[in-house]
């Protein structure tokens, strides 16, 4: 029940967008349009639950062990940019109709707080293996629905005659506050 | 005056570009903590930037990003150490967005973009000004949210432990406000959002 | 040539808009004349308030559609510096009195006046102008500031209860005292408090301005149906969905179809249902989108009330749901280019209602363990005495008066005690006497042995009965 709790929590209470603020630049750069969108959350994602993974064991049984956990942030940094290569070149050379799709966002996701950020807080929490999961997962979950509801509405304000300095960003980011009250109301 | 304004707000890194914007709404609900993420983003920035600057020649093209970013991770792991033993509450109060601003869009891009092809001197000038048009825009959201959220302004109580001076004022309390809609995260987006509108506004008036 | 992409629908002339909205209008007028009559009148006659304290809720909506207006003029004139001349003409074309009047009608009737000015200030701007005015925004405006006045000045705006009703009633709104008792209960606990369920059907209730009178809302409804004003379908099977899960769960917990009436005629769910869910721009376009759109809309208010603090769903359903609304319309779409996909949707809204409905029966029985097997069926209060008539589980189902007097229990008459085949074993030991003797410590009563579950049914009267009285003490 618990297990629930945090996974839900992680969905709407804390969700990584509209609560965390991490994954802005993605939210507000690949939003527009709904293809880049699924593609961006799926990706994140993917990179995500694997990265979780890797750090745990990293920091479970080499940083606290030998007492460095100041040197977490290098560490996980590494991680996540070698898996991104490692990642980048196995679909480019094995899955090539996938890379052509997605393989434009796995650099990009290298830089992404989103991703760096669920780790923190999972190493920040101290969760075990399954909660860090359940957390990561909720937290992608949630990301991916806030952008793919995003670049919906998106689409559709585009389409709207509003004022020149509100236009692109700006507008935006006032959509993204409304919807972070709603979600506040949810949980 | 009005160069000052065309000097910080024209190609603003967080209002034109919109990079950073992570820390900008998760650590401006105090002034203090605001205008203390922007003196440390300008520092960091500036040695990033000619540390870039001085090893360019020296790195190849395809290892370029992950050097970077190992260049800022360690730059940002010593501030962490340092903030840590001499604040902790500021400490706390950052949370991960310390750490995080090893993959600030802000940093990473001026690395990329700029410094690896610039000299040291125009590498040093382009990181003052996109450091100082942070550090403003920060602070200035930073100040509102606060004014605006819980009707003070905290000019000095987290590090108060470092500098001994603790200063805190109270502007209002009524009903009206200070209105606790500037303190959630919906409200920081607005605000944000409003803000942007409004500079640019300005920009497109000047120009 | 370039083509100029704008969002449906497409054939709009300001003459049928300036038209629907008028009907709009007119279906209001009895809601808010009726309103004025509890709200004001009955005030005014039956407490001491002043004339001017009862005039408030009229000083709300008007106060609300002046702000709409005036907000909206100073968006044109200043923001997009349009001529005083264009100004006015605008502002006959942007209907902003809906807004302004249905803001008003969701809000409690005790909120200050200047709350209802920022409200209605911010839902005028930042839920319809930004966006491009009248017809482009995604919000419901009214919604936005109803958004906005309970995110900043929600300790402000009051009780729900009018003046006359604080005099009489218990001091919750249904809803809230449906909360309260863990969300199941007896026809008694949670609908006599206020009469009967022809109370809630007429308005006679305890809620905001708008929304008690169900009975002139369907009246609305069948009105603006007839005229083909709003999307019927979204009411229907809104309603209709929290009617089927309230329905379900009444089914598992023993509570007659009172309680699926209860939750379609409590709160605001009628009102938000026939005039907010349906706004014209703010919902979908395709007839299957509408349906699933309402769908959703009851299973997120039925989730609301029964898994969080907030014991109304509706608003927060709505504004929830107009985020959705283009992805409702590509399933209408989808549905609509080839008819085998609807069973897809049918079935995800199956999963949707079965699911919900076993999570609150689930979260409901896990409560109902800890409960006491004692319903209070009915309470008189005669001088200093209180009369209770209770029913309690022993082996069948025992029956008894108990009269309490100064918070102590004087005597329990059996009423009825046909289900227990052992009872003469109680009578022997006078048993119901001897426990109330033992009413401050009566845990350590030991059982009748050969009878103890009719035992424990004295036993737990006497606690069900303490209980209540501590809880009416509070």
């Amino acid at each position: 029940m618990e297990m629930f709790t945090i996974f839900t929590t992680a969905l709407i209470a804390e969700n990584i967008i509209l609560t965390k603020f991490l994954g802005i630049c993605s939210f507000i750069g690949s939003s527009n349009k709904e293809k880049n969108a699924l593609g961006m959350g799926i990706t994140v994602t993917f990179v995500v639950l694997i990265s979780t993974i890797f750090t745990y064991l990293i920091n479970k049984y080499i940083l606290i062990p030998t007492n460095s956990t100041y040197l977490q942030t290098l560490f996980f940094i590494l991680v996540i940019a070698c898996f991104v290569q490692i990642t980048e070149l196995i679909t480019k050379k094995y899955f090539n109709n996938l890379y052509k799709s997605l393989g434009i966002y796995l650099p990009l996701i290298t830089t992404n707080c989103a991703v760096f950020g669920i780790i923190l807080t999972n190493i920040n929490m101290n969760y075990d293996f399954i909660t860090s999961i359940i957390n990561s997962l909720g937290s992608c979950i949630g990301f991916v629905f806030v952008i793919y509801v995003f670049s919906l509405i998106r689409e559709k304000i585009d389409k709207n005659n509003i004022i020149n300095s509100l236009k692109g960003v700006p507008i935006a980011l006032i959509t993204a506050g409304i919807m972070a009250l709603i979600f506040s109301r949810i949980i | 005056m009005r160069k000052i304004f065309k000097f910080l707000f024209n190609d603003n890194p967080i209002l034109i570009f919109t990079l950073g914007l992570c820390s900008v709404l998760a650590i401006t609900t105090t002034f203090e903590k605001s205008y203390i993420m922007g003196i440390i983003i300008l520092i960091v920035l500036i040695l990033c930037n000619i540390i870039t600057s001085i090893i360019k020649k020296i790195v190849k093209e395809e290892i370029r990003i992950p050097v970077y970013i190992i260049i800022i991770a360690t730059i940002i792991t010593i501030i962490q150490i340092f903030i840590s033993r001499y604040s902790p509450n500021l400490y706390k109060a950052f949370g991960i967005y310390l750490p995080l601003l090893t993959v600030n869009c802000v940093l990473l891009g001026s690395c990329l973009s700029y410094a690896s092809s610039h000299s040291i001197k125009d590498s040093f000038l382009n990181a003052l000004k996109n450091g100082l048009g942070y550090l403003v825009v920060i602070s200035i959201i930073g100040f509102l949210r606060e004014l605006l959220g819980s009707g003070k302004i905290t000019i000095m109580n987290d590090i108060s432990l470092l500098t001994g001076y603790r200063f805190i004022i109270d502007v209002f309390n009524n009903d009206i406000l200070p209105n606790k809609i500037f303190l959630t995260s919906g409200g920081a987006f607005i605000l944000l959002g409003l803000v942007m509108g409004i500079i640019r506004k300005l920009n497109r008036g000047d120009n | 040539m370039k083509f100029k992409v704008s969002n449906g629908p497409f054939v709009k002339s300001s003459n049928s808009t300036s038209k629907m909205m008028t009907r709009l209008l007119i279906a209001l007028i009895p809601i808010i004349c009726l309103s004025i009559l509890k709200n004001t009148i009955i005030v005014y006659f039956y407490t001491d308030a002043t004339l001017l304290e009862s005039l408030h809720p009229i000083f709300m909506i008007i106060l609300s559609i002046i702000t709409s207006y005036v907000s909206e003029l100073l968006y044109f004139k200043f923001i997009l510096k349009y001529k005083i001349a264009d100004c006015i003409h605008e502002l006959s074309k942007s209907f902003s009195i809906i807004p302004g009047v249905l803001l008003s009608l969701v809000l409690p009737v005790s909120t200050p006046l200047w709350v209802i000015v920022f409200g209605a200030f911010f839902a005028n701007i930042f839920g319809k102008m930004i966006y491009g005015g009248f017809g482009q925004n995604i919000f419901n405006p009214a919604l936005i500031g109803y958004l906005f006045i309970s995110a900043s000045y929600s300790s402000l705006i009051g009780s729900h209860l009018n003046l006359y009703e604080l005099d009489t009633l218990a001091g919750a709104t249904p809803l809230t005292n449906l909360a309260s008792l863990n969300y199941v209960g007896s026809y008694d606990e949670i609908v006599s408090g206020y009469g009967s369920l022809l109370n809630f059907f007429v308005g006679s209730i305890p809620g905001s301005l708008g929304e008690v009178s169900k009975m002139l809302i369907i009246f609305a409804f069948v009105y603006l149906t007839i005229t083909k004003t709003i999307k019927y379908l979204i009411p229907i099977f809104y309603v209709g969905t929290v009617f089927v899960i309230t329905y379900v769960v009444s089914l598992f917990t023993d509570m007659g179809i009172w309680y699926p009436i209860f939750h379609i005629l409590s709160g605001g769910l009628l009102f938000g249902a026939v005039f907010m869910a349906t706004d014209p721009v703010t919902s979908p376009i395709t007839k299957f989108g509408q349906i699933f759109h309402g769908i959703c809309l009851g299973v997120l208010t039925v989730s609301l009330r029964f898994f969080t603090s907030y014991p109304e769903g509706v608003m927060t359903s709505i504004l929830f749901m107009n985020m959705f609304v283009p992805l409702c319309d590509k399933i209408g779409l989808s549905v609509k280019n080839n008819l085998k996909k609807v069973w897809i949707y049918i079935l995800v809204i199956v999963i949707f209602i079965s699911m919900t409905s076993y999570f609150i029966i689930n979260k409901i029985s896990y409560k109902e363990e800890n409960k006491i097997p004692v319903n209070i069926l009915e309470t008189k209060k005669e001088g200093d005495k209180t009369i209770y008539n209770v029913s309690s589980k022993g082996w069948g189902l025992i029956k008894a008066t108990v009269t309490v007097e100064n918070g102590e229990i004087i005597s329990i008459d059996i009423t009825d005690k046909s289900g227990e085949t052992q009872w003469s074993e109680l009578e022997k030991n006078d048993y119901a006497n001897k426990a109330i003797e033992y009413q401050d410590n009566i845990d350590s009563l030991d059982a009748v042995s050969g009878s103890t579950f009719s035992s424990d049914g004295i036993k737990n009267i006497i606690k069900k009965i303490l209980e209540s009285e501590l809880n009416n003490e509070k």
